[in-house]
């Protein structure tokens, strides 16, 4: 059953895409109701798996495993090649594939107002991407993975070329080139790790990329393990973004139309984190040990480089492209903290950062549907105007600023938590990144500020009611915001839903792996000042925070 | 002299062949016929031979149990020969559908020969075993061309780029003859043979004899004049003018088939050392040729505004592909370390999609005249929605982005260089760097195929190109999205074909590479020591 | 096996090649009358004036010409041997005293039958050759 879910999700999207390309271009009203429909369902089926999957979910009890060998060519006795469509849902990916169901009916409903021309396609490309999202988070084949990974850039492509703003071609081009020349390094990567297992000493022949057997290569030596790292690097740092490779990413944010910015801040930014927690970790640990500190670095200065960024931009969508990022640095400072809390906090943190980066993208596009325009200064005291729209406005701010109770916190503190204590960053890194929760505050709510408060500034000639009707939020609007900010309160008071079944995956598929290197074994030696809890305890993340103290006894007994 | 005969003529195993050279003479002749309803016939009677041709080469005689039939000792029919044989009646019927009403109507005759003469060449290389046969081969493939680039058009580039195109070939052609020349002196026989590769390998053996410097020099020439039939660095000046020159299908066709025959040449001189492609002279040649083939093509490409010269260029790179695959060699019995199969696989996918992208350029008009730059195809989306994703498609192909076509190629390349690498020796860093370089410039491709795509896509414009109504050119271009949509999702029917295809390299590169293969699972204990002493030389 | 004494008559040949021309030359040198003046002493009497640009043009029909007596001269090259030959062809001893292959052949059993049709495969491809040329109007000079 969960096998057929599963596939569904992946699949069906795919179908509809064709589906919806075929219909005629005269029937919007179907187009859209198609698309809608399939995007509620795969919404549906994403929480609903999500839901079911056990905290004893993992490489041997995958949620939904459907393996099917693919491309298999042997020759006689000898072992030959093995690609398999292999796909199923652990803790680790369950989350991130609900965020992306979550997200999915609401970029479809956000763009009912928005897109106007060539329909039929772009609800294609919009179900088609997300096939191939839903396809990544599933895959357990790492070719498998690599082909949808790659995929996702076509219809992002589109979405951006076709129906952007006035750079749209070359935004587009420089988000397909920039990704494309990376991950072309990072499937070299692969394949060096795939015939390494197949011919290396206790290699039995055959080329195969399951992703158990090449997260479990035992073999490798420092010196591949560091120069594979970089080959990953190359490939998911630009997904990331990742200071210094993020320059496609304010540019595209804000090319794109609304539903592509939601989805690429929302899922597509997290393909390239999720990467490296996927594969540069548990495949090269002592490689990803090696590099820690200059990860770490790197991500500090994306974090504060980002937010004095936001800080200086006049265009809204712009200033919230470029905190992310400012949140993506985090996200990988708590990544390579290689404590178990700070890998929590880090998948924690994608999907904060999707839903309050999403929402805030969609807020803009409403606010850019009646007045045409996203500049800070062109607008003002919209609170009077639009009441609804600010009151979520202000959430979401909030969420991703870190305010307590709000989903960012979590996140945040626990990232921070884990910098300052981690046996290969250290405090300074903690103190470094606080900054940038400072800055975050200062630019976000700087930008809130104008826009919301003050007397009332609107450009000539507008509001434009043509396409949505209603001045403040109208009905279809609130629908779409409202999931999305009960998803972050829910999230800020009880992020356990998430992390109890996530820590124990991420200590038994990750930080396993990183605690077997003889490297961190050192470091864990020579850092006497942390009492390090043994990943075996499941409720480290829930420990450190304040509303579950209760549990604190509970967990460490 | 010819060596002692085993077996009786069997001229049923040529019967494709014969069966396309008599489709040619009758072609001829129908297309000097008085009657223009009959000499519009002529492109029917090359359809019939090449369908004839592929009943015959299904049901008549293919590979014994042993998978090599000997006729003489000229040809020998074994999974290679079968492998050319039917992808090139394939790949023939499309070229054919593609150039169904290109020549014109006093010119049918000679241009449907000369196409079917080609493809017969091309069905000779690969049973070739024997360097005279193999040189006649390719010659046989390659002058045919010359003449069809001629007459595809009719203007006077078209008569500059066939006679250079024939110049550059006659100068590769003598510098092939000269180094199978040299190789005929030192393996003491035409016949490419086990024996001759036991003395070839004898003498590359032994650096600083004679026979040592005179096989080096045979083996290098040989190559060096191929080179130009796969248009790779030093020899790819002629290609984008030759393109150009040529109309659209003929320039697809010379994608494809001299390309083809190329490989496989090269191929069966590198087998004549015992595919020890890691050190001395041939190493660094194909290195060098690969790598800057690679770079030089796509650094070319991307400065053309012309479709067909960037097609041109980009073929340069995927040569510079293919040679990082004949590097590697039929290293192990795995698809991923073998870059033989991979090879064969990628010259046939590249062909079809390269081959379907110059269809839709052949096909589509801009006031009268053929497409050719970026703009005449802009704004394709529009009007002919069908045709700009068969374009689409073909260009994601040619870039290799995943699951197309291109993409398994390059998978089952890389996979196979960085295989390679393992044994390479001291060598090793340099094999790697070659697939990074080869990885950073299919990156690199993308960045023109994109072009070609967000222009056809993405830009709108009011003045489009036109179809021109061609129902044959149409069904061609159809035959090439079709076969790349197939091979993308099924390609295990291809690369197993290619894969068995190269049974017999990797047999020929057994003898040599025999202490470094790995051990069948149920001998791993026994080879354990030999396993640890190469772990403790690691790849890097 | 073959000793460097069997290519004794190939020395010969060439001494005696050699010795010809240079006798002829010499004897022209010696006994030839010998008168000058402005038209004898050029190179071609034949008034063909041989200091001037090299790259002449010639009409395209001459090309063509020399096309024709290569291809439909040399094929005697092909037809002489065979002529000689076919009588003894499908007799293994007769036929193993001229080469390796042909005589193998015939031990293999091949008759005249065969031999004729493979000489008249040769003839049907020059007659397509020639019905080609023909048609393309080669053999009219205007």
């Amino acid at each position: 059953m969960n096998a057929l879910l599963l596939n569904i999700l992946i699949l069906v999207p795919l179908l509809a895409a064709v589906v919806v390309w075929c219909l005629p271009e005269r029937r919007a009203d179907l187009i859209r109701q198609v698309s809608l429909v399939v995007g509620l369902g795969v919404a549906a089926i994403a929480l609903l798996l999500w839901w079911s999957v056990g905290a004893d979910a993992g490489p041997g009890n995958l949620l939904g495993e459907t393996n099917w060998a693919w491309i298999n060519v042997a020759a006689g006795d000898a072992a030959g090649l093995l690609i398999s469509y292999h796909v199923g849902l652990d803790p680790i990916s369950a989350p991130l594939l609900a965020l992306t169901g979550l997200l999915i009916p609401l970029s479809v409903a956000c763009s009912f107002s928005y897109i106007r021309n060539r329909q039929r396609e772009y609800y294609a490309w919009l179900l088609a991407l997300t096939g191939g999202m839903f396809g990544v988070f599933a895959a357990r084949d790492v070719l498998l993975f690599y082909i949808f990974f790659e995929f996702t850039l076509v219809p992002m492509y589109f979405m951006i070329g076709i129906w952007g703003g006035g750079e749209r071609r070359y935004a587009a081009n420089k988000f397909f080139l920039y990704t494309f020349v990376g991950s072309v390094i990072t499937f070299a990567g692969i394949l060096y790790l795939a015939a390494r297992h197949a011919y290396g000493p206790t290699g039995t022949g055959l080329v195969t990329f399951d992703l158990e057997i090449l997260s479990s290569l035992a073999d490798l030596t420092l010196q591949e393990q560091i120069l594979l790292f970089v080959a990953f690097f190359s490939g998911f740092a630009i997904k990331v973004p990742f200071f210094p490779l993020h320059t496609w990413l304010p540019l595209a944010h804000t090319e794109a139309p609304t539903a592509g910015s939601v989805l690429l801040a929302g899922i597509l930014l997290k393909l390239g984190t999720y990467g490296f927690l996927r594969f540069s970790l548990p495949m090269v640990p002592d490689g990803a040990l090696y590099w820690a500190s200059t990860m770490g670095t790197l991500a500090i200065a994306g974090v504060i480089y980002g937010a004095l960024c936001c800080w200086v931009q006049q265009d809204i969508k712009k200033l919230v492209a470029y905190s992310s990022v400012s949140h993506l640095g985090f996200c990988m400072l708590g990544m390579f903290s290689m404590l178990p809390v700070g890998l929590s906090g880090s998948v924690l943190y994608m999907i904060n950062h999707g839903l309050s980066t999403g929402a805030l993208f969609l807020v803009i596009g409403m606010i850019y549907e009646r007045y045409h325009t996203r500049d800070i200064n062109a607008l003002g005291g919209l609170a009077k105007r639009m009441p609804l729209m600010a009151t979520f406005l202000v959430v979401f701010v909030m969420s991703s600023i870190g305010l307590p109770g709000l989903n960012g916190f979590v996140s945040e503190f626990t990232v921070l938590f884990a910098a300052y204590n981690s046996p290969v960053l250290g405090p300074w890194y903690g103190v470094l990144g606080a900054t940038g929760i400072l800055l975050g505050a200062i630019y976000m709510l700087y930008m809130t500020g104008k826009v919301l408060f003050g007397p009332v500034r609107e450009p000539v000639n507008t509001p434009d009611l043509e396409a949505v009707g209603t001045q403040d939020l109208n009905a279809r609007e609130i629908a779409i915001l409202t999931p999305l900010a009960i998803v972050c309160v829910v999230l800020g008071v009880a992020p356990r839903v998430v992390t109890d079944t996530l820590d124990p995956a991420l200590a038994e598929q990750v930080m396993v792996r990183i605690e077997q290197t003889e490297q961190f074994r050192e470091l864990q030696a020579g850092f006497d000042d942390f009492v390090y809890v043994e990943p075996t305890t499941p409720r480290l993340t829930a420990a450190v925070l304040p509303e579950t103290t209760a549990s604190v006894a509970e967990g460490g007994s | 002299m010819l060596a002692a005969l085993s077996q009786p003529i069997s001229l049923t195993a040529v019967l494709p062949e014969l069966l396309l050279v008599a489709g040619g003479c009758v072609a001829m002749l129908v297309g000097l016929s008085n009657r223009a309803s009959l000499r519009e016939r002529t492109p029917w009677v090359a359809l019939a031979a090449l369908i004839l041709g592929l009943v015959f080469a299904r049901l008549g005689t293919g590979p014994g149990a042993d998978g090599i039939i000997q006729i003489q000792s000229g040809l020998a029919f074994d999974n290679l020969a079968d492998y050319v044989r039917l992808s090139t009646l394939v790949l023939g019927i499309v070229i054919l559908l593609v150039a169904w009403l290109d020549p014109s109507d006093d010119e049918r005759g000679e241009f449907f020969a000369m196409l079917l003469f080609s493809l017969t060449g091309l069905m000779l290389v690969g049973p070739a075993a024997n360097l005279l046969i193999l040189f006649l081969a390719i010659e046989v493939v390659s002058i045919p061309t010359y003449v069809m680039v001629i007459i595809s058009r009719r203007d006077r580039r078209s008569i500059e780029s066939g006679t250079k195109y024939f110049y550059l070939g006659a100068l590769s052609a003598a510098m092939t003859a000269y180094g199978f020349s040299f190789l005929y002196g030192v393996a003491g026989s035409a016949t490419l043979d086990a024996a001759a590769i036991e003395r070839v390998t004898e003498a590359l053996g032994s650096p600083g004899t004679l026979p040592h410097a005179l096989a080096t020099i045979g083996i290098l020439v040989s190559i060096t004049g191929l080179l130009f039939k796969i248009a790779a660095v030093p020899l790819h000046w002629y290609v984008a003018d030759v393109y150009q020159g040529a109309s659209s299908p003929v320039a697809g066709m010379l994608g494809f088939v001299p390309k083809f025959a190329g490989v496989v040449a090269i191929m069966k001189i590198v087998s004549l050392t015992g595919w020890n492609t890691v050190d001395g002279g041939l190493f660094w040649m194909l290195w060098l040729a690969a790598a800057l083939s690679m770079t030089v093509g796509n650094v070319l490409a991307l400065r053309q505004n012309s479709i067909k010269r960037m097609l041109a260029f980009s073929g340069v790179a995927h040569a510079g592909y293919m040679l990082l695959g004949i590097m590697a060699g039929p290293g192990h019995d795995s698809l991923v370390g073998d870059g033989t199969a991979a090879v064969l696989f990628y010259v046939v996918v590249y062909g079809i999609a390269n081959l379907g992208a110059f269809a839709l350029l052949g096909l589509l008009q801009v006031r009268g005249a053929p497409a050719e730059t970026v703009d005449d195809v802009t704004g394709l989306l529009r009007r002919y929605p069908g045709l700009a994703l068969l374009m689409a498609l073909s260009m994601l192909a040619l870039m290799g982005l995943p699951p197309t076509t291109g993409f398994w190629g390059k998978m089952s390349l890389f996979g196979s260089g960085l295989t390679r690498a393992a044994q390479a020796g001291e060598n090793a860093n340099w094999v790697i760097a070659l697939v990074v370089i080869a990885a950073v410039n299919s990156a690199i491709g993308a960045a023109y195929y994109l072009r070609v795509i967000a222009a056809v896509l993405l830009a709108e414009k009011d003045e489009t190109a036109e179809p021109a109504p061609r129902e044959a050119q149409y069904m061609g271009a159809m035959m090439c999205g079709f076969l790349t949509l197939v091979f993308t999702f099924y390609p295990t029917i291809l690369l197993g074909a290619g894969f068995n295809a190269s049974l017999n390299m990797r047999d020929q590169a057994v003898g040599f590479m025999a202490s470094e293969r790995p051990a069948p699972p149920e001998l791993a204990d026994a080879a354990d020591e030999a396993h640890a002493e190469q772990a403790a030389v690691p790849p890097f | 096996m073959t000793t460097p004494g069997d290519y004794a008559i190939i020395a010969v040949l060439i001494v005696t090649a050699i010795s010809i021309c240079a006798g002829i030359m010499v004897a022209t040198h010696i006994i030839g009358p010998k008168r000058h003046g402005r038209v004898k002493d050029m190179p071609y009497e034949s008034g063909v004036d041989p200091v001037h640009d090299a790259r002449q043009r010639f009409n395209v029909r001459f090309y063509l010409v020399a096309v024709l007596f290569l291809v439909f001269d040399v094929e005697i090259i092909f037809l002489y041997p065979w002529a000689v030959l076919f009588p003894s062809l499908d007799q293994p001893e007769a036929a193993s005293a001229y080469a390796g292959t042909v005589g193998d052949l015939a031990n293999l059993g091949y008759t005249n039958g065969f031999f004729l049709a493979s000489i008249g495969i040769f003839f049907t491809l020059l007659t397509i050759g020639f019905i080609y040329e023909w048609r393309k109007g080669i053999f009219r000079w205007d």
